[in-house]
């Protein structure tokens, strides 16, 4: 199967890897790696400074979600992206636009534009809001998970606060839990 | 003469207000209480105030000492029998309770129907340093003329406010005598004035009890300056006139009351520099800012940590009265009002977020 049939269709590929961690999408999900698909690659991809969220989702057939993520588990600190700074805001922020924009060009530039049609409509689609996820791994102390939610409700407020253009409906995501449904999400074991 | 090393250690209640029976183990530096609302934070400040000064009084040179310093337990409370804990019958004891363990000799009180307090063992006490009661409120609006009038009127407040205008009443120290505060008095200043500001006093007591604030604003009676910088100038100006030493006790009722986050962040630092100083300190708070970036002194310990203590107050539905839960982190903590709160409204927003479209319209 090509790419371009493997995409939406329900019983193909829901197993993914990314950034170290394994995602296994469940029956209730159509998904794809949106920065892997050939229309971005050869559409908006070759816009220089590009750059497209990991995952574009439909769950149950009827929530587009855009799903970003970031895995700074082992990281040195200086290589991670401040919170306090705002540039894991914007460089959601940015994905997001840059995806948005890759929706609506691969539909137009398609060879086959009904593949993208049923995206395009829950995308243009006003009473169905687009929800952006945020899946965002960290090496912290451990703390109960009461603690964990605070620190993940004023994040989730900071990247919200780059997406009032599109929606309010922004969450943060980790495997410590996690609320994303029909998804189970493992470690990648490191290599040597 | 009070010793720096004199300490409140401990407090235990039996059948006072809303606690049947309740124990706390304090740090002779930092103490934090949590609570939701009514489950009696300003109370234990208030008693553990209350009962220093009653050793205070108790041992002025007059007739009757002891009896003495039973009365002044009453400028704190009101003289009225619901000090006594109320079962859920109804039904009232004839007794509380107080015991208050300071410098290491144990003290001991009734409070009695017909309502007195009553020395259980009135034994030679040493002497508290200066107490310092810095309620929600800021004070410096209404000081101008408030000890004249409290000793004349029924004013609605008790006399932890009146000591707060004495304190205030005295004089600045010769900087001779500031040494050990002058990177404290540094610190606030610049939290309220910036760096670089010439001028060495930012607030200064003139006619009857009337401040004024030298700010890069102007020179500014209290009334037209913030309630945050009205509350931390409080905090400077006792520093500066020595009502705040290194072996004083500071009561400080909700710090957050009128100052934005990002000050929060700056009073934990000052009082940490307290702590450090020498001084024991008791806090009632709601905030999070505040109570968790005190908790990280103890979560990331440096070379010289204050000690600390968290205590979380609660009234567990069914229960008779106030149980303590005590730990030297917050994340020591299993009942955190505060942190239950924010995770509520995190799990909120989740609801929202994962309904589906159905349910949202």
């Amino acid at each position: 199967m090509t790419v371009k049939q493997t995409f939406f269709m329900p019983q193909t590929q829901k197993h993914f890897e990314e950034s170290g961690l394994a995602f296994t999408f469940g029956e209730r999900w159509q998904v794809g790696k949106l920065d892997e698909h050939r229309d971005y690659r050869r559409g908006l991809g070759t816009l220089e400074g590009s750059k497209a969220v990991d995952f574009l989702g439909i769950l149950d057939g009827r929530e587009l979600y855009l799903i970003e993520v970031k895995n700074f588990r082992h990281y040195r600190i200086e290589n991670k992206e401040r919170l306090s700074t705002g540039e894991l805001a914007l460089e959601l922020a940015q994905k997001v636009r840059d995806s948005l924009a890759c929706l609506i060009g691969a539909y137009h530039t398609s060879d086959e534009p009904d593949f993208w049609q049923p995206v395009v409509k829950l995308l243009c689609h006003q009473k169905r809001k687009i929800k952006i996820v945020l899946w965002l791994e960290h090496d912290l102390p451990p703390s109960p998970l009461a603690r964990q939610k605070v620190v993940q409700l004023v994040s989730k407020k900071v990247f919200k606060s780059r997406l009032t253009w599109l929606t309010s409906q922004v969450i943060l995501e980790s495997r410590d839990g996690q609320r994303l449904p029909d998804l189970q999400v493992s470690n990648l074991p490191r290599p040597p | 003469m009070s010793n720096s090393s004199d300490k409140v250690q401990t407090l235990h209640i039996k059948q006072f207000t809303a606690f049947e029976e309740a124990t706390f183990q304090f740090s002779r530096g930092i103490n934090v209480l949590l609570g939701e609302n009514g489950t009696g934070k300003t109370q234990v400040l208030k008693l553990i105030y209350a009962l220093l000064k009653v050793c205070e009084t108790s041992q002025q040179p007059t007739e009757t000492p002891f009896s003495r310093g039973e009365e002044t337990f009453f400028k704190f409370f009101p003289k009225h029998e619901n000090l006594l804990h109320r079962y859920l019958t109804t039904r009232l004891p004839q007794r509380a309770d107080l015991a208050l363990e300071y410098a290491d000799v144990r003290l001991h009180w009734s409070l009695e129907t017909p309502l007195a307090l009553k020395w259980i063992n009135p034994n030679p006490l040493p002497l508290p340093p200066t107490l310092i009661y810095l309620p929600a409120q800021e004070f410096l609006s209404i000081n101008p003329g408030f000890m004249a009038t409290y000793q004349k009127r029924e004013l609605p407040y008790d006399a932890t406010y009146y000591d707060l205008a004495l304190a205030l009443n005295a004089l600045p120290l010769r900087p001779l005598h500031l040494v050990d505060v002058q990177d404290i008095l540094e610190e606030l200043k610049i939290l309220l004035v910036g760096e670089g500001w010439p001028k060495e006093e930012i607030l200064t007591q003139q006619d009857q009890g009337r401040f004024y604030f030298d700010l890069p604003e102007g020179h500014l009676g209290v009334q037209l300056v913030a309630d945050g910088y009205r509350k931390l100038g409080t905090l400077w100006y006792l520093l500066r006139n020595g009502s705040l030493t290194n072996e004083s006790i500071l009561f400080w009722d909700e710090p957050e009351a009128s100052l934005n986050p990002k000050w929060m962040v700056k009073v934990a630092k000052v009082l940490q520099q307290l702590a450090r100083l020498g001084m024991q300190i008791f806090i009632a708070t709601h905030d999070f800012l505040l109570s968790y970036e005190l908790s990280l002194l103890n979560e990331y310990p440096n070379a010289k940590p204050v000690e600390l203590r968290f205590f979380s107050l609660q009234k567990p539905a069914g229960r008779l009265g106030v149980i303590v839960e005590s730990g030297k982190t917050l994340n020591e903590i299993k009942h955190n009002p505060i942190v239950e709160a924010f995770a509520a409204h995190y799990d909120r927003e989740a609801d929202l977020f994962y309904a589906t479209d159905s349910e949202t319209f």
